[in-house]
């Protein structure tokens, strides 16, 4: 790709240095162009003016494609009460890919812009002591129990995604690039599921009827929203010319379920951060 | 826009100095330090839930009292009951000071306060309604304290007792059936219902696993159905619902974690029992499942109807202990037992709802070897329990989904009470 890059950045370097004078020939009559220029295709030249007008346009772009493990959890900001304990903690490693375009600003060449496309799956895996948790296990099929849970909650999540973060770019020393700006994930696979245990649950509210739970389990897949915003702060050391390792962290914005679902009374975000390598072209 | 330059020029002459290692490890604490910050545990919320542990009455005396002084309840109870001995409940006066003390959630308070003397009057049923707020004053639960008589078989003139199965109550989502006897509602027949309403709240009453049916075999009658709980039943380890319908309590409070221990069997009995009849009709279904719903092609469904009289045990407090789900069947403190036999069991081949009903007597037959002590049955130290189910391995939750029994026209016979002689 690269090598690919050159030979195009080449070809529009002979191309600027050969046939500035001749411009004019050839916007007059390209059968005369054709003859002075003698073995030149009328192709090859249009090829070459393409490269030369991307050259143009691609001053200053850099593009990368970055592939790594992307860890963190899903968690309600700041905890709140009704977690007492959080007994385990399992952050699931998942791989992430990514492809990117950075291009510096005219004014300043060490500020940018960049936009990339990531696919990613965030997943955790949570064991917490809860008092008075409010929450709701559902069949599905009708079968229901909601209320106020006092005992041990696991919680599942591995949702993956499609995301477009749009940063800026501030080139700080030759090695260290830094970049902060907001991005935007599509759901594409959800999983957001998990266990009550060894605990109570009190229908409706704290007074309600007290129904002892030994264990059941609980799914809220179908209540997770579609999209996510949030925030993402991340660096690039870079090793050798093509290649640097990325580290970035990623702090999502709005809760992770539906607006009309209350079952969770507390909204919770994904917190992930990513440790990749990426290869600048 | 220079003062930012600015720091970038230093932060740029300093890392120009390989100071690389550095940056990546203030990075790294960074990132520890905003994960330590969403770890903060808050603080504990005061307690929200404001229950009665126990009701403790010193002050009734022995002559009146059943069971101990302390009375436990089941958490998510509102009704507090000093059980008073059946035949002494006439006999109460007219206005009688109790001094009742309570044991709360941990930070909950109780108005009136624990301790207080009150007067509970015959004109107000012997009730008293007490307020229980929560440690965090945001949640307040009324409880009824009452004084009750102890739920007693009553058995008619002709030494048998006679049940029709014409009346219910829908007042909750499903039917729960009472009779009338001498003019007063008896409440003695329980039901599951409750415990398949923790999770099927939305179904409507016919779908419950028992049911008052018009279809009885005159008027109405009862229908026991082994019914399917759904995918949280399946994923709580208890897939199907068998139909029962049966003398005792149910306490829906354990029903999601020890199913077995939540059906509280018999009351009290004053006359000793010698054989029940009923009508019934049975409807097999052929998919037999076992716990996780695998099916068992050996196995074949049969309904099951048992009477159990027993001598039952004393907890610590002195109240009496049930049989419950585990061991209904197996106590050694069973007296006498009448057990439907399998064998005699008619199954229907066509529409069960049009089927004619048939008729079963079922006769006591002595257990474990025990006898009957006639003072002890005097005393109110027996009770009887009759249970009726669509699965007889129900309790195992085996069964197949949709197998139903219809039950009608019951009549328990005794033996004529011995001190009436005297």
């Amino acid at each position: 790709m690269n090598a690919l890059k050159y030979i195009i950045f080449c070809i529009a370097l002979c191309f600027v240095s050969n046939t500035q004078a001749q411009n004019f020939e050839y916007t007059d009559s390209v059968t005369e162009f054709e003859k002075n220029e003698g073995d030149k295709t009328f192709m090859g030249h249009i090829l070459e003016r393409t490269a030369y007008t991307f050259k143009a346009l691609g001053r200053g772009v850099e593009y990368s494609l970055r592939a790594g493990y992307e860890i963190g959890g899903t968690s309600p900001m700041p905890l709140p009460a009704e977690i007492r304990k959080i007994e385990s903690f399992k952050p699931k490693m998942h791989f992430y890919i990514e492809g990117n375009v950075n291009k510096t600003f005219k004014r300043n060449r060490n500020w940018g812009l960049l936009l990339g496309i990531r696919l990613e799956q965030k997943g955790m895996e949570t064991q917490a002591q809860v008092k008075n948790y409010n929450m709701r296990m559902d069949g599905g099929d009708g079968t229901m129990v909601e209320g106020a849970f006092t005992g041990h909650v696991i919680t599942k999540v591995n949702n993956s995604y499609l995301s477009i973060p749009l940063l800026v770019t501030c080139k700080v020393t030759d090695r260290w690039k830094l970049r902060l700006g907001p991005y935007y994930s599509h759901l594409l696979g959800k999983d957001f599921s998990g266990k009550a245990m060894d605990g109570y649950l009190r229908e409706g509210d704290p007074t309600g009827d007290y129904v002892a739970v030994s264990t059941a389990d609980y799914d809220f897949s179908n209540d997770l929203r579609k999209w996510n915003i949030g925030v993402q702060f991340g660096a690039d050391w870079k090793v050798l010319k093509h290649l640097a390792v990325a580290l970035d962290l990623q702090w999502g914005l709005n809760d992770i379920f539906k607006k009309d679902f209350e079952v969770i009374k507390f909204d919770m975000y994904p917190i992930y951060g990513t440790i990749g390598i990426a290869y600048l072209f | 826009m220079f003062f930012i330059r600015k720091i970038i020029l230093t932060l740029r002459s300093f890392y120009r100095y390989e100071y690389m290692k550095i940056k990546s490890t203030l990075f790294i604490s960074t990132l520890l330090c905003i994960s330590c910050f969403i770890s903060c545990i808050q603080d504990e919320a005061p307690n929200a839930e404001a229950d009665i542990h126990t009701c403790f009455v010193p002050d009734l005396s022995d002559e009146y009292r059943s069971g101990g002084k302390t009375i436990p309840l089941s958490l998510g109870a509102h009704l507090v009951n000093i059980w008073v001995k059946p035949n002494m409940f006439d006999k109460l006066p007219d206005e009688i000071q109790l001094t009742p003390e309570f044991t709360l959630t941990d930070g909950a308070t109780i108005y009136p306060y624990s301790g207080t003397t009150l007067t509970f009057k015959k004109s107000e049923q012997y009730e008293q309604t007490y307020t229980v707020t929560a440690e965090d004053g945001k949640h307040l639960k009324d409880y009824v304290v009452k004084i009750s008589p102890q739920a007693e078989f009553l058995v008619g003139e002709d030494n048998t007792r006679y049940f029709s199965f014409e009346y219910y109550d829908d007042s909750e989502k499903f039917h729960t059936l009472y009779d009338i006897f001498d003019g007063e509602v008896d409440k003695s027949w329980t039901s599951a219902n409750g415990g398949f309403s923790v999770v099927h709240g939305a179904a409507p009453a016919e779908e419950y696993p028992t049911y008052c049916t018009e279809n009885g075999y005159k008027g109405r009658g009862v229908k026991v159905t082994t019914c399917y709980v759904g995918k949280l039943g399946e994923w709580s380890k208890m897939p199907i619902a068998a139909g029962n319908f049966f003398i005792g309590t149910f306490e829906k409070d354990q029903a999601m974690k020890a199913p077995l221990q939540s059906t509280k069997f018999g009351i009290r009995v004053m006359q000793k029992p010698t054989h029940i009849d009923f009508w019934y009709k049975f409807h097999r279904e052929p998919k037999y499942t076992d716990e996780k719903l695998n099916v068992l092609p050996d196995m074949i469904e049969y309904p099951d109807v048992y009477a159990v009289f027993f001598k039952p045990k004393k907890d610590k407090l002195g109240n009496d202990i049930p049989l419950d789900g585990s061991n209904i069947l197996t106590a050694d403190n069973i007296v006498l037992l009448a057990k439907l036999n399998y064998d005699d069991v008619i199954v229907e081949e066509g529409d069960i709802e049009t089927a004619e009903y048939h008729h079963m007597d079922i006769p006591f037959t002595p257990q474990n070897g025990l006898e009957v002590d006639e003072d002890i049955l005097n005393d109110g130290g027996y009770y009887l329990t009759i249970v009726f189910t669509s699965s007889y391995k129900g309790d195992l939750f085996y069964g197949a989904i949709g197998s139903c029994m219809y039950i009608d026209e019951l009549t328990v016979h005794f033996e004529p009470k011995t001190n009436s002689e005297e």
